[in-house]
């Protein structure tokens, strides 16, 4: 399997000295990893005192303490889990225009997360929002799935609508998604309240949920282009006579992307906006640290 | 700016089509987007104003190249300032070269012509033509600076007599136009009526000059006797000047003789020279207060006075008789009765005005057809060589030709019979020879005293006449063979003539002192002098200007259309090229979709 020309060992040497930023950690998450919790668990790493309560495990009881206070407590560890990365990147039609590329760095932005979150221990899936039939690879749990994880992106057809909430409610549904972290990789061409009730659907899933946002420039001050016409949507294909000024379009746009950064501040939702002329790597090693993606 | 065929700019009509289509063009266009989400409270909305003309670069190059079009159809005409012409007539005659103290006039001349011509329009035509000679710097006309003033440098002073209006003609010639303006710098006296169109610098000022204004060598003809040189002086000054004369020859002092001259006064003044004195003899002027320096010094060539042979041509035997008579007294003379002419110069003695043989000079006898003596009372000018000897009034009996007809020549003596004066005695110097007319027979008047000083006094004349050359008269090389003759000039410049067979010269005699010709083994000595009391005189400059007619009409336009169609089609092609070039770089683009947006035309 060739080697992704954007993949070089310099910028996995850079993911690897990064870790995914984790808040909380929900019920739910597979025994047995390397990421240790405060909670009563059995690895060597020590986590607190507690007093005794019948049935605990005697071997646990702390009996120097006990001699120097005459109660007894018992000893707890911190419990190493495996946290569940849920990669879910937007395929539909709005991120394949004008071309493929806004796609292409939220696959690649979607892989350097997944593969961080490898290198602390964590299982990662990746699952490519679409209309149709749900498409999600395999949970990846070693290193060296980096290659096979990029592959699974160019298996997603771009193109068709759908409704985001509804796409959300299913799959998680249907991957059965509790706990771990969902990182969302979009460009947010979607109707905040869709937005919100994605999001929220997470949410009540006790999933830590991220968004990054990846736009283009243009997209960002389209007055530069839209300047009389037709414009096209081409997820659902209207039409509608453009006739507005280029103050009135740009502050829409930016309207428009206050709004769903403000939801998602309200939430506690990390949110980080990638414009498609800013350095993949840059972004990764210096945005995304800085809005709590990573540590 | 005018145009030529105004219905041309009925094509700027194809401006409001330009921008219909474009604002079609802008309707019609299809921009797909990712999504109209973020615009939907726009699109709710009916829009605030109507769709605009959406234009770009692309826009405002076919709106140029359509402006252009319909400039170029009109054939605009644009006026530009028509380029003068100006003649320069720069006054280089002799007389420029004077001073007493500081620049010379011509210094001054240069300077103003220097001055003008860096203020010049970069489109004039200049002709810098000098008087003395009259010749042009320039080969052509020319609006170049740096060529002009290049050319303005090699001027120089020449020792010559200038005539400005010469130069206006032969200017004009060369223009084969008149000129729009003519400058003339100078330092004669502005006329009184000009041509507005001629400006005049005048650099001149009066300043004191002595100067020598005639040279002669009155050696003996007859009898071996003292020579002599007769030197005229004249003071052109306002102050009586005391003025010292020396022949020198050989840096050694051969005479010398001091006199007082009044204010305008001419004199003769006579240097005994050495028995054995021969060759060339240098004659200098000392005075105070002289401003200018050519007409201090002459030269005379004594060894050549006697070389001329005398023929005497007539068919009268009363005239051989009485020539025979006269020259046979003098042995020192060459002469002989002969038809044939000698192959050498000669100077004929003849009573026929239409013998114009191929003599140096000619003595010529107009014999009345009824000879007569009469009484009459001759009035000499003493100025002149052939009335050295003669008193300047006195009686004479001589049979005399008293005709109507116009004299030709300059009169030196005339005769006064019942109250009219009538020319006895007239001179020509053209183009290197002298000629002499005395209006009497000489059978009829032999005896008389002043008919024989006339007639030894015009041969003495005549016989010296290649020995005192003036400058710009030609050298005459008829001793020279046919080819090239190397000639040294007076400043040390060397030059170059080519011979021809026949009668050839050396014209370029612009400054005075010796003119050495050399051809294989012949070398000769031309001496020339610089005689011109019209020069010499600095107080009382004469003006040579003379107002000429217009050859053309003077009512030129100023200003000159010149038509822009051309460059107007150039424009457009440059135009259309550059919205190919952009047509082309933007396809390019589309092409890559490098935006956040496609776009298509519907």
């Amino acid at each position: 399997m060739p080697a992704p020309s954007w993949l070089t060992p310099e910028f996995i040497r850079r993911l690897e000295a990064l870790q995914l930023s984790i808040r909380w950690v929900r019920a739910g998450q597979a025994i047995g990893g390397r990421f240790p919790i405060n909670r009563r668990g059995s690895s060597v790493e020590f986590a607190d005192y507690a007093a005794y309560c019948p049935g605990d495990d005697i071997r646990a009881i702390d009996w120097n303490l006990y001699a120097r206070l005459d109660r007894l407590f018992i000893k707890t560890y911190k419990e190493e889990i495996t946290l569940a990365v849920e990669l879910i990147v937007d395929a539909t039609a709005s991120m394949g225009l004008p071309s493929p590329q806004k796609f292409e760095r939220a696959n690649q932005l979607a892989v350097s997360l997944g593969y961080i979150g490898l290198t602390d221990g964590h299982r990662a899936r990746l699952s490519w929002m679409a209309p149709g039939r749900l498409l999600a690879s395999p949970w990846f749990h070693q290193r060296g799935d980096l290659f096979r994880m990029e592959a699974f992106t160019h298996r997603p057809v771009l193109g068709g609508q759908t409704a985001l909430a509804e796409w959300m409610r299913r799959t998680a549904l249907a991957l059965r998604m509790h706990g771990g972290q969902a990182i969302l990789f979009t460009d947010g061409m979607v109707r905040p309240a869709e937005f919100f009730h994605a999001v929220h659907t997470l949410l009540v899933r006790n999933i830590e949920v991220k968004v990054i946002q990846i736009l283009t420039p243009q997209e960002l001050a389209p007055a530069k282009l839209l300047r009389g016409g037709v414009v096209v949507d081409v997820e659902t294909g209207l039409q509608h006579q453009l006739a507005y000024s280029a103050d009135e379009l740009n502050r829409a746009v930016l309207e428009h992307n206050e709004l769903l950064a403000r939801f998602c501040k309200r939430q506690g939702v990390p949110f980080a906006q990638h414009r498609l002329d800013e350095s993949l790597d840059a972004f990764i090693t210096k945005t995304l640290p800085a809005r709590g993606f990573l540590e | 700016m005018t145009f030529a065929t105004p219905a041309g700019l009925l094509w700027l009509l194809s401006v409001p089509v330009l921008v219909w289509l474009w604002r079609l063009a802008s309707t019609q266009r299809q921009f797909h987007i990712p999504s109209l989400i973020p615009f939907e409270h726009l699109v709710k909305r009916p829009p605030r104003r109507r769709s605009r003309v959406v234009v770009n670069r692309l826009f405002w190059l076919q709106l140029a190249a359509l402006l252009a079009a319909a400039l170029a159809l009109a054939q605009p005409l644009w006026f530009q300032r028509r380029a003068k012409t100006v003649l320069v007539i720069l006054d280089n005659s002799a007389s420029m070269g004077a001073r007493l103290r500081g620049s010379t006039a011509f210094d001054r001349a240069v300077g103003a012509v220097g001055s003008r011509l860096r203020r010049k329009a970069p489109a004039d035509r200049w002709l810098l033509m000098t008087t003395s000679p009259v010749e042009p710097l320039a080969r052509e006309p020319s609006s170049d600076g740096d060529a002009l003033r290049r050319a303005l440098e090699t001027a120089r002073v020449s020792q010559l007599g200038g005539n400005l209006s010469t130069a206006q003609w032969i200017g004009r010639a060369l223009l084969g136009a008149d000129p729009d303006q003519t400058l003339v710098v100078t330092d004669e006296p502005r006329p009184a009526a000009s041509d507005p169109r001629v400006s005049w610098v005048a650099v001149g000022e009066p300043l004191p000059n002595v100067g020598l204004v005639g040279i002669d060598a009155l050696g003996p003809l007859c009898a071996p006797a003292p020579a002599r040189l007769i030197a005229t002086v004249q003071n052109f000054s306002a102050d009586p000047a005391s003025v010292r004369v020396q022949a020198i020859q050989a840096r050694r002092t051969l005479a010398s003789v001091a006199v007082e001259l009044q204010p305008g006064q001419r004199q003769a003044v006579s240097l005994a020279l050495p028995d054995q004195a021969q060759g060339a003899v240098e004659v200098q002027l000392q005075a105070k207060r002289d401003a200018l320096a050519a007409d201090n010094r002459a030269w005379v060539d004594l060894g050549r006075r006697a070389t001329l042979p005398v023929v005497v041509r007539s068919q009268s035997p009363a005239f051989l008789r009485v020539m025979s008579k006269w020259l046979g007294a003098c042995q020192a003379l060459a002469w002989s009765a002969e038809a044939q002419a000698p192959s050498g110069p000669f100077v004929l003695v003849t009573d026929r005005e239409d013998d114009r043989a191929t003599a140096a000079a000619t003595l010529t006898f107009a014999v009345p057809s009824k000879p007569v003596p009469v009484r009459s009372q001759w009035v000499a000018a003493t100025d002149h060589p052939l009335g050295a000897y003669l008193e300047p009034l006195q009686v004479v009996s001589a049979s005399l030709q008293l005709s109507g007809e116009a004299a030709s020549g300059a009169p030196v003596v005339w005769a006064i019979v019942n109250g009219s004066r009538w020319p006895v005695v007239t001179v020509q110097d053209a183009g290197g020879r002298r000629r002499v007319v005395i209006r009497l027979d000489p059978a009829f008047s032999d005896e008389a005293t002043p008919v024989m000083l006339v007639f030894f006094n015009s041969l003495r004349w005549l016989a010296r006449a290649s020995g005192t050359l003036t400058t710009g008269s030609p050298v005459p090389l008829a001793s020279f063979a046919p080819g090239a003759i190397a000639v040294r000039r007076p400043d040390g410049a060397a030059d170059r003539v080519e011979v021809q067979a026949g009668d050839s010269a050396y014209e370029r005699t612009t400054l005075a002192g010796p003119y050495r010709f050399e051809q294989g083994q012949r070398r000769e000595t031309a001496w020339v002098n610089f005689f011109d009391p019209l020069e010499s005189d600095l107080t009382h400059r004469a003006s040579t200007w003379q107002p000429q007619p217009t050859a053309v009409s003077t009512t030129a336009p100023a200003r000159a259309p010149h038509p822009l169609a051309r460059t107007l089609l150039w424009l457009i092609l440059l135009l259309v090229l550059a919205e190919w070039w952009l047509y082309t770089k933007k396809g390019a683009a589309s092409s890559g979709l490098p935006g956040g947006m496609s776009q298509a035309s519907r």
